[in-house]
């Protein structure tokens, strides 16, 4: 509980320096007498219009590829698991290339994209079923398998591709949350994902020991596993729709808070959003202002941040010991 | 009225079997309060099967099984977990949960699902950590467990969840000589409590001295069911395992040893 309080300080912290720094730096009472007057100044239209909006975004994509890769973790009880493991975010990539080459242009982009997450999604969930169950060695391979695929699509879409278009493309590649402007949607998708996950959370405990252990005491295992697919995919498909293929925050944040927090799942996915989401953030104004007023991608800075975090973490921890 | 109660556990007609190998065919069995039972197989003879079948965990090929005297299949897992507990062969623990919290599941199908567990709660897993010894891990890492630890952590989660019945998949494998004897006066201190237990064990003469009733499981799915005083012969065990054995007494009771 009281890391929930301190991570809730970090996302506040991390958004008021969101708010301050940029290629137009506002000092901190600027910030406070814009909060009155809406768009009429220069310093409220940056806040309101550009600042702000992007910064609740980063939060809400941040906490949604948190409480995804918990997710994912605990499914293929495997705490090197990844959102893009069952191969989402490829066939987002590819929907929004396919659609960016075929001339289309924004809320296109946006629509394809989120086609491709879920035709993905379905593609995963139907090839590694046999029965009516998944095993979790099956998803992982089949998702991997299809991810590879979508991963030679995109290297044959951009192969193909007019040189002009390139950047455009792989900026959307890397993870980008310049074009983020609404945070109604991912805000509202992260709070219905995270409620839903909290409510499954101590049954999520057990399934983490084992499908034999959870059904042995009295978790109802196949509603279980298909409900946490289901959120997790949503969750990972709203993420790289609107902020692009942005790496190592669904991998490295769970990692995190269990090494505070433990495993209880009441605590960790709460924990997991919160810092995905600050965590995000601080990327993303790390991103428009380190070599501003160039913008960097944002994926490039989570890996760049995420690789030695988590190679420190897995020397450190027992994972893999055995 | 009938005056016996229903049994525990109760099959009828039973058959199992895995891609086209039968393990047992037409078991009846009948499980009752306070019994104490041994199941007795070669490796491979589907012990572990027929364990998971018996736990509702997965289906049997044919034949009815009846918990409480009601039918299982019709039943949530979350009844059938207040009445069968199944303690696993070997547990698996991807995240660093601590000891507590993970006897502390065991609680799981006596709460509702948005309830956290009280003072209560903690008390019975601490109570349950502290019979096998273990209360001085209690907030270390299950991760950093020994393997004899993590079978003591493995049946203090089992007794933190109380069933009527526990199903135990070989309870004293990994553990030493007085850690197993500690793990077997436990289950058969549950037993005279009016509990019962049905424990998969390879060492025959524990199995003689702790267990009030046998199943010997043969290769083809042949099953032989009974008091220890019946099944417990040694013509049974030299088929069992196909090896002569050697019986040993000293007047009060008698040890079987491989010849």
């Amino acid at each position: 509980m009281c890391l929930l309080l301190v991570l809730t300080g970090t996302c506040l912290g991390t958004l008021l320096l969101a708010l301050l720094v940029g290629s137009a730096p506002l000092p901190i009472s600027e910030i406070w007498s814009a909060l009155g007057d809406e768009t009429d100044s220069v310093t409220g239209s940056i806040l309101w219009r550009l600042r702000f909006p992007r910064a609740l975004s980063a939060l809400a994509v941040g906490g949604l590829l948190g409480v995804a890769g918990t997710l994912i973790q605990v499914l293929l009880r495997n705490p090197l698991g990844d959102p893009y493991v069952l191969g989402v975010s490829g066939g987002a990539a590819s929907a929004a290339l396919l659609a960016m080459l075929g001339g289309l242009s924004g809320i296109w982009i946006t629509g394809s994209a989120t086609l491709g997450a879920l035709l993905s999604t379905v593609l995963v969930f139907s090839l590694s079923r046999r029965g009516d169950d998944w095993a979790p060695t099956r998803l992982l391979l089949t998702g991997v398998i299809v991810a590879a695929g979508w991963g030679a699509l995109i290297s044959f879409l951009l192969s193909v591709s007019p040189a002009a278009r390139i950047p455009g493309m792989l900026f959307w590649l890397m993870g980008d949350l310049s074009d983020a402007a609404t945070p109604a949607v991912p805000l509202l998708l992260l709070a219905l994902t995270l409620g839903a996950a909290v409510l499954i959370a101590r049954p999520l405990n057990l399934l983490g020991q084992g499908e034999i252990q959870a059904a042995a005491l009295g978790v109802e295992v196949l509603p279980l596993r298909t409900t946490v697919l289901l959120l997790a995919s949503t969750a990972t498909a709203a993420a790289v729709t609107i902020g692009g293929s942005i790496g190592f925050v669904g991998l490295v944040v769970p990692h995190m808070i269990r090494l505070v927090a433990g495993s209880d799942h009441r605590i960790v996915l709460p924990g997991a959003a919160l810092l995905g989401g600050a965590l995000l953030l601080l990327a993303d104004t790390l991103a428009r202002t380190l070599l501003s007023p160039q913008q960097l991608p944002v994926g490039v800075i989570t890996a760049l941040l995420g690789v030695p975090v988590f190679l420190y973490l897995l020397n450190r921890s027992t994972i893999g010991a055995r | 009225m009938n005056p016996q109660p229903a049994p525990t556990l109760l099959t009828r007609r039973l058959t199992i079997g895995i891609a086209g190998r039968l393990f047992c065919r037409d078991l009846d069995l009948e499980l009752r309060p306070g019994q104490c039972w041994a199941l007795l197989g070669r490796n491979g003879a589907g012990k572990t099967t027929l364990l998971h079948t018996l736990a509702g965990l997965r289906a049997p090929l044919s034949g009815e099984i009846q918990v409480q005297g009601k039918d299982l299949r019709r039943l949530r897992r979350r009844t059938v977990a207040r009445v069968l507990g199944l303690m696993a062969q070997d547990s698996t623990d991807p995240f660093p949960a601590t000891v507590l919290a993970t006897a502390l599941a065991g609680r799981h199908p006596h709460l509702r699902s948005w309830q956290w567990e009280d003072a209560g709660q903690i008390r019975i897993a601490l109570d349950a950590l502290r019979v096998l010894g273990l209360e001085d891990l209690a907030q270390r890492s299950v991760q950093s467990l020994s393997g004899g630890e993590r079978r003591r952590l493995a049946l203090a989660t089992l007794i933190t969840q109380d069933p009527s019945l526990a199903l135990l998949d070989e309870p004293v494998n990994h553990l030493d000589v007085q850690q197993q004897m500690r793990v077997l006066r436990l289950l058969q201190d549950r037993c005279r409590r009016g509990r019962s237990v049905l424990m998969v064990i390879h060492d025959v003469n524990l199995a003689l001295r702790f267990c009030s009733h046998w199943m010997l499981l043969f290769d083809g799915g042949e099953t032989l069911v009974g008091r220890r005083e019946d099944a417990a012969q040694r013509e049974h065990l030299e088929r069992l395992y196909g090896h002569p054995m050697l019986e040993v007494g000293d007047g009060n009771r008698t040890w079987l040893f491989p010849s």
